[in-house]
């Protein structure tokens, strides 16, 4: 495994968080590069969708998760698109030759009760590079975790 | 959020072999323990006794396993198997939780045929029920046709 390239994509909900954690813990004896991809859904009715400063928020809250990664030794970099989120994810992982793709199950557009989120599902049926899929962060051993 | 013990299932296919290189690989990174899996899964219950046909099965499944375990030690690593007989996504969940593995790495389980087209791939169910992260690895030669 060289040159390591994991992509993390996130929703800002708490399992893409979690997801990220485990990206940084999988990424530091790799020394792997992390892109961050967040992807607004302009198919969701999503009022966030048309206010003017949304999407400058975004990439700040996306810039902030940054913040934990290079705080563990690593580079990273973020990217926001737009699109429909598992098909962006596919796309981008090809983009940036991603060597993993680590995400949570459930996003923000995902029901509880259906165990496995529908982007990580098709995410996982689609993509061409490995997919580590991690569940609800308080399913999981945390050590450190706030 | 650890990486310490890795469950490898194995069907015996190149699929699989691929997600055992790379567990093996990262097994090596954190120091962690590797179990690798194999299930033994009849599809049919019958009234015929089938007992001289498992015994056939299990040794060979057992022969299987001793080789990729001695390939995994061979790198250095602490590696058990274990052969099971049921339904292979229910089993893989089952021992990751008695196991109390922090990570499964698997293939999609290609050995599957047509109940992969029907019904979702082994691994697509083990990521549903797994009590932890599931690495789903894939055949190179596969990912171009798949989108």
């Amino acid at each position: 495994m060289t040159s390591e390239c994991f992509l993390v994509p996130t929703d800002f909900s708490p399992d893409a968080d979690g997801a990220l954690r485990y990206a940084i813990t999988l990424g530091m004896p790799l020394h792997a590069h992390l892109v961050l991809l967040h992807v607004r859904d302009d198919t969701a009715l999503n009022p966030w969708s048309y206010s003017g400063g949304a999407e400058a928020a975004t990439r700040v809250s996306l810039q902030n998760l940054l913040q934990p990664v290079e705080e563990a030794g690593l580079t990273g970099e973020v990217a926001l698109v737009h699109g429909v989120p598992w098909q962006e994810i596919i796309d981008m992982a090809r983009q940036c030759t991603a060597t993993l793709i680590v995400m949570g199950t459930h996003g923000r557009s995902g029901l509880r009760h259906l165990l496995l989120g529908s982007v990580a599902e098709r995410v996982v049926r689609h993509a061409s590079c490995p997919v580590l899929v991690c569940h609800h962060p308080e399913a999981m051993p945390q050590e450190g975790a706030s | 959020m650890n990486v310490q013990h890795i469950l490898v299932p194995m069907d015996f296919s190149s699929d699989a072999e691929q997600a055992l290189d790379c567990a093996v690989e990262l097994a090596q990174q954190f120091q962690a323990r590797l179990t690798l899996l194999h299930v033994i899964y009849i599809p049919v219950t019958t009234e015929v006794n089938l007992s001289s046909y498992f015994v056939e099965i299990e040794s060979g499944a057992q022969q299987g396993m001793e080789a990729y375990q001695k390939r995994a030690e061979g790198k250095g690593l602490t590696v058990d198997t274990v052969i099971v007989q049921g339904t292979p996504f229910r089993e893989i969940v089952e021992i990751a939780k008695t196991k109390q593995v922090d990570l499964i790495i698997m293939g999609t389980h290609g050995r599957t045929g047509m109940t992969h087209l029907l019904m979702g791939s082994v691994a697509e169910r083990v990521v549903r029920l797994a009590p932890c992260p599931v690495m789903v690895t894939r055949e190179k030669a596969k990912n171009e046709t798949a989108s």
